[in-house]
């Protein structure tokens, strides 16, 4: 087996904040925090993490607080986002730092629990997008707090529940089609609830994720397409 | 147009159809403005002079010169480029009534010095109804399978902005005095109620089988097939019927000439399947106003904007290989420092070192008083129809291949249509083939047009599904019938009727390879007046553009030693300068062309 | 790196008689890349300048014409900016406080014609369907005709765009806020016959077939008048005439997993369960059948059976079992040649043993 060159990955990784002479750098700022992210799990992955300075992160992470809404942006000045708010929260607990939210908790979980709907579901922010992501999100941000409840939880799995579809998986909302990144959300929901057993029709479902994997080995988010990358952009 | 370049253009330029610039403002409205850049001799002044020196001279703008003009001018070439004619295209050109006519008259006047052209036969019952500059007509019409090299160099380099494309659909078969349309997608064998289950397999398995033959373990199984005629594989391997096996052979395949080998006929159909689907359900394009004359054109434009100088109305008279001075016919004189490109109908009269023209093709186009539209697929103005060998009275050796072009190809006016019909069959029997393959069509659309209760205008509803569930399909067979019983009780009226033979020293599987340009290269003698010119070919019988860029590509070899910088430049939108035009940094040039084919919203 | 390369080449090769070229291609090459260095970091400088111009305002809550194509301009570089996307519905909520009904349906329709030249560029892109959603809440004369044209179009450019098909149920259901309960009937069975001719056109949708699936027990459970089938929820019959084009699809292709999936469904407990036992023996037992026949077909021409024959024969067993309450005993016989060709599906099979 061929090894893995660490410090060259982990350089990349670095490298990736340096890149302010391309277009590109600018053009993804509604993505950073959780670029942030997803580039300090892969540096814990190789036990790397101090790789990133934590002061800068943490310093970073508070610039993009959004005192208006009371969550986190993506970007300093960017709006607060469910999904922006979960990656400032991972990092910080990530790199032990949650306390120094302390003063702000208040207006983050009501920020957080303002986003859930009659329905049980979680839109991403006031503007009204609802997604199981966002349910996910909410819920894994709760629990990242400490601060979840059977108020919130019961209908955001209920609300999960509902979609579930003809094949087993889940979707987007009721009635979406399944896609791989949706079964992670809502799958994702329910264990944090401690409900996964709430799941009808598990043969279905465990048959539909088996056969995502194709031919070549490549894992694809829906039956007839090409493999991908593992996110959650449903394409 | 400005009155400065009316008066400067000579009687014979004025007579031409609006160019590209002008048929579409420089600036489009809507979010993709596209600048069109002037072209001497269209919209610009002719040049008064030929300039004292070049890198390279090109002469004749038919499409493989005005690509390679222009692959030469962006990297970096001081480019002359020059034709005889008074237009561009030269013999891939595209024109009006008044220029055919001109150059019918050219072609039988029989001059000394090479001859591309013979027997060329005209024929215009009623010239008062024909108005020149309403048509386009295409010398050697061509269509474009959308996953082609010249597709692929369009829109790299950025000349599809200068063009407007349209797709065909339907492609049709001539099979027992009837035609039928080919279940060639995944779609209409599913639907196609007439084959069994067990034949709805067969031909999947064999579509599948094309589709993924560039494997190397199927590329590897072909290799036991390489003698072997590609009809006999397919009957035996897929138990297919002779009809199918047509269909599969000279319509999807668009095979020029009977008894292909597999090999040969597996990369055909590969090259109709691939290109399924890949913009929208249809495996063909072609340039709205006109086919490679447009094309040439609009690779001419590109090559100006890369400093490409051009002069029309110039002979080459002869070329001193040892000064490297090119000498026009009206004593003008270049110094070419590096090399001499002519295509062959260019040649100088004397000329001894042109290639030999062993194939010929035959061509028969007419203009027709009927719309047509029975044949087109919804919301599409052109179609292909296919004469297998063997299927016309004339017991036809070779196919007969067919172009329709209605009036929304730009190329005629309203309730008119223009038929292109050819064969590599030669001679007599060519124009005998010809002639029935056109009372065929005739006898065609005049049944589909006069039986008004059958409405051939197939859409998507003609899938019927109903209330309870259960679907049924319309076969989508739209010239089904067969002629036997019919009787026509109109004639079609013939506005235009054009024949004539085209010769080539390229083979109907039209690859050119480069040891014929090494040979003109070496041939001849020193004191011959094309002593060390490179001469292009002219076009090939092939139906397609296929083979265009190839050719293209070993003459920018031939000159530049290797094409690896091959139209290799960053075509950076210079024409705006807001960050708007940045799409590139979010999506790539493919994406780019292709939400302007899809969407028309 | 490239013109470097070739510079090299021209050095020591005295005699090549492509130099002349080849030097010009090294002087183009350099020029062209410093202009691109230079034209990128003026671009870089104006991008910023006006994302800073853009939030700056947001943050002062300038609402106003001017601030409203800024964020335009700047969308139209970055349709991924959801925070300008915030701004600009803040802005135009500014704006329909002052505006009658007629008026807030003329600035949507701006919004929505702006919103169409952005997904044809960025068809996938989250925040745009979401802002038309957004808009379509707000638009009191909502012209449902135009949508629904809006949304074929991108349907047949993309057959199975994830967005589209979620925008598509979402404006059904919105649109069925309006109708009376015939209407609304009528809409779910046009729903379905679209999935139809969707179905015709590529039996690999696999996202027809699903809308399919969720229509078929809408329109059970509704029982609209003019559908037959529906209206006697008649199961049984709807099954034959489904499993006749699901056995023409898998004929036509026995690859194509999506049908596969969706016979599942068929003949899984939703259907079996509500036709008689004596109707479920024969439907299940007459696929299997043919699902046999297909795999004899599939092992002489290729030397191996087919894999989804195989998986499918596995799910019929135990729901023939299921309805006659017989165990067939073929299940295991079937699991174990799967076992064997499909070992990356190892575990599943074992788990599926009697």
């Amino acid at each position: 087996m061929t090894s893995l060159d660490k410090s060259k990955h982990v350089a990349y990784i670095k490298s990736l904040d340096d890149q302010k002479q391309f277009l590109e750098y600018w053009l993804s700022e509604h993505l950073r925090m959780n670029g942030i992210y997803w580039g300090a799990c892969a540096l814990f992955l190789m036990r790397a993490e101090n790789e990133f300075d934590k002061k800068t992160l943490v310093e970073f992470i508070l610039n993009c607080y959004d005192t208006t809404y009371g969550g986190f942006g993506a970007f300093p000045k960017h709006d607060s986002h469910i999904l922006s708010t979960l990656s400032a929260l991972q990092l910080l607990k990530m790199y032990d730092s949650l306390d120094v939210i302390n003063n702000k908790k208040s207006q983050i979980l009501q920020f957080i629990k303002g986003l859930q709907l009659p329905d049980g579901s979680f839109q991403g922010d006031r503007f009204g997008e609802v997604d199981t992501r966002f349910v996910y999100t909410a819920i894994q941000s709760l629990s990242i707090l400490e601060s979840l409840s059977p108020d919130i939880v019961d209908p955001a799995v209920d609300f999960i529940l509902r979609c579930q579809n003809f094949d087993g998986g889940f979707g987007l909302v009721p009635g979406s089609e399944s896609h791989s990144a949706q079964i992670f959300t809502c799958l994702a929901t329910l264990a944090i609830a401690g409900q996964v057993d709430k799941i009808k029709d598990r043969e279905a479902l465990e048959w539909w994720l088996s056969e995502r994997q194709v031919e070549n080995g490549g894992l694809n988010g829906r039956p007839e397409k090409l493999p991908d990358r593992s996110s959650w952009e449903p394409g | 147009m400005s009155a400065t370049v009316e008066s400067s253009i000579k009687p014979s330029m004025a007579e031409r159809r609006p160019s590209m610039a002008e048929r579409r403002p420089s600036v489009q409205t809507g979010r993709r403005p596209s600048v069109i850049p002037h072209l001497a001799g269209i919209e610009d002044p002719v040049l008064p002079t030929i300039p004292d020196q070049c890198d390279v001279l090109i002469c004749g703008t038919g499409l493989v010169e005005s690509i390679l003009a222009a692959a030469l001018a962006w990297q970096g070439s001081n480019v002359l480029h020059v034709d005889s004619n008074p237009y561009y295209g030269d013999t891939s050109s595209t024109l009006t009534i008044e220029q055919i006519k001109a150059w019918c008259a050219s072609v039988n006047r029989n001059t000394p010095g090479f001859q591309g052209f013979s027997k060329a036969l005209l024929y215009i019952p009623r010239p008062d109804q024909l108005n020149s500059r309403d048509y386009s007509i295409d010398l050697t019409p061509r269509i474009m399978f959308v996953k082609s090299d010249l597709l692929s160099l369009l829109i790299k380099s950025r000349v599809y902005r200068y063009l407007e494309f349209q797709s065909i659909s339907n492609f049709h078969t001539f099979e027992n005095d009837s035609f039928g349309k080919m279940s060639s997608s995944k779609e209409e064998i599913f639907t196609d109620q007439s084959l069994s289950l067990a034949t709805k397999r067969q031909l999947m398995k064999f579509m599948k089988f094309v589709l993924e033959s560039e494997s190397a373990q199927i590329a590897k199984d072909l290799e036991h097939y390489k003698s072997t005629p590609f009809t006999e594989f397919i009957k035996e391997k897929y138990k297919l019927t002779p009809a199918q096996i047509n269909e599969l052979c000279y319509t999807l395949g668009l095979s020029p000439t009977p008894n292909i080998l597999t090999i040969e006929g597996v990369s055909r159909i590969r090259r109709y399947l691939s290109s399924f689907d890949v913009y929208g359900t249809f495996p063909v394009l072609y340039s709205k106003f006109g086919g490679p004359g447009e094309l040439s054109q609009g690779f001419c434009r590109s090559a100006a904007v890369a400093g490409a100088t051009y002069k029309l109305d110039s002979q080459l008279q002869s070329y001193d290989s040892n000064n490297k001075i090119a000498t026009f016919t009206d004593g003008s004189k270049v110094k070419v420092t590096e090399r001499l490109v002519c295509s062959p109908s260019q040649a100088p009269e004397n000329a001894q070192n042109v290639p030999e023209k062993k194939y010929e093709v035959t061509r028969l186009i007419t203009i027709v008083k009927k719309s047509c539209k029975e044949w087109f697929f919804e919301g599409e103005s052109a179609a292909v129809v296919v004469f297998p060998p063997e299927t016309l009275p004339s017991n036809n050796v070779y196919p007969v291949q067919v172009i329709i072009m209605g009036s929304g190809s730009g190329c005629c006016p309203q309730g008119q249509c223009i038929w292109y019909l050819s064969t590599v069959e030669k001679g007599e029997k060519a124009r005998r083939d010809l002639e029935e393959a056109l009372s065929k069509l005739e006898e065609s659309i005049l049944r589909e047009s006069e039986d008004s209760g059958f409405d051939v205008e197939l859409t998507d509803e003609d899938v019927v599904s109903r209330p309870d569930g259960s679907i049924s399909v319309i076969n989508s067979v739209k010239l089904g019938k067969s002629f036997k019983e019919f009787v026509p009780q109109e004639k079609l009226t013939y506005l235009f009727k054009l024949m004539f033979t085209q010769y080539t020293s390229v083979e109907p599987f039209g690859v050119v390879n480069e040891n014929v340009f090494k040979k003109t290269l070496k041939e001849g003698t020193e004191n011959s007046v094309d002593y060390q010119v490179l001469y292009s070919n002219m076009p090939s019988a092939e139906i397609s553009y296929d083979g265009i860029v190839t050719e293209a590509k070993l003459l920018y070899s031939t000159i530049v030693g290797s094409d690896d910088d091959f139209f290799d430049v960053d075509f950076e939108d210079d024409e705006e300068d807001t960050l708007a035009r940045n799409d590139s940094a979010i999506v790539d040039d493919d994406d780019e062309f292709k939400d302007e084919m899809d969407f028309e919203l | 790196m490239l013109w470097m390369l070739y510079s090299k080449k021209s050095d020591t090769i005295r005699d090549d008689p492509f130099r002349a070229s080849l030097e010009r291609r090294t002087r183009l090459t350099k020029d062209t890349r410093l202009q691109k260095i230079k034209k990128d970091a003026v671009r870089i400088a104006r991008y910023r300048a006006l994302t800073d111009r853009v939030l700056d305002n947001k943050q002062n809550r300038v609402y106003n014409g001017k601030t409203l194509a800024q964020t335009e301009e700047l969308l139209d570089i970055n349709p991924e900016l959801y925070t300008v996307w915030n701004y600009r519905r803040d802005i135009l909520l500014e704006r329909f406080k002052t505006c009658d009904s007629d008026a807030i349906h003329d600035i949507i329709k701006n919004e929505l014609a702006l919103s169409v030249e952005h997904l044809r560029r960025f068809p996938k892109c989250y925040w745009i369907w979401n802002h038309r959603k957004w808009c379509l809440e707000y638009d009191p004369l909502t012209n449902w005709d135009a949508e629904m044209a809006m949304i074929d179009t991108f349907l047949k450019a993309d057959s199975r765009n994830y967005h589209v098909w979620q925008y598509r149920r979402y404006v059904v259901d919105r649109m069925k806020l309006g109708q009376t309960s015939q209407e609304q009937l009528d809409t779910d069975l046009q729903e379905f016959n679209y999935t139809t001719k969707m179905i015709n056109r590529d039996i690999s949708n696999y996202s027809a077939l699903h809308n399919r699936s969720r229509l078929v027990k809408m329109l059970f459970e509704n029982s609209p008048e003019s559908a037959t089938v529906f209206h006697t929820k008649n199961k049984y019959e709807f099954l034959v005439q489904e499993l006749q084009m699901v056995k023409t699809a898998f004929y036509t292709d026995p690859d194509d997993s999506s049908v596969w999936i969706y016979l599942k469904w068929l003949l899984g407990d939703y259907f079996i369960g509500s036709i008689s036992t004596e109707q479920a023996r024969q439907v299940v037992e007459t696929a299997i059948a043919d699902i046999n026949e297909l795999n004899q077909l599939e092992l002489e021409d290729n030397g191996v059976d087919n894999q989804w024959c195989l998986k499918s024969l596995v799910f019929l067993e135990q729901q023939l079992a299921k309805a006659t309450g017989v165990q067939s005993g073929r299940k295991n016989a079937i699991l174990k040649k799967l076992i064997e060709q499909d070992p990356m599906r190892i575990k599943r099979y074992e788990n599926s043993m009697d």
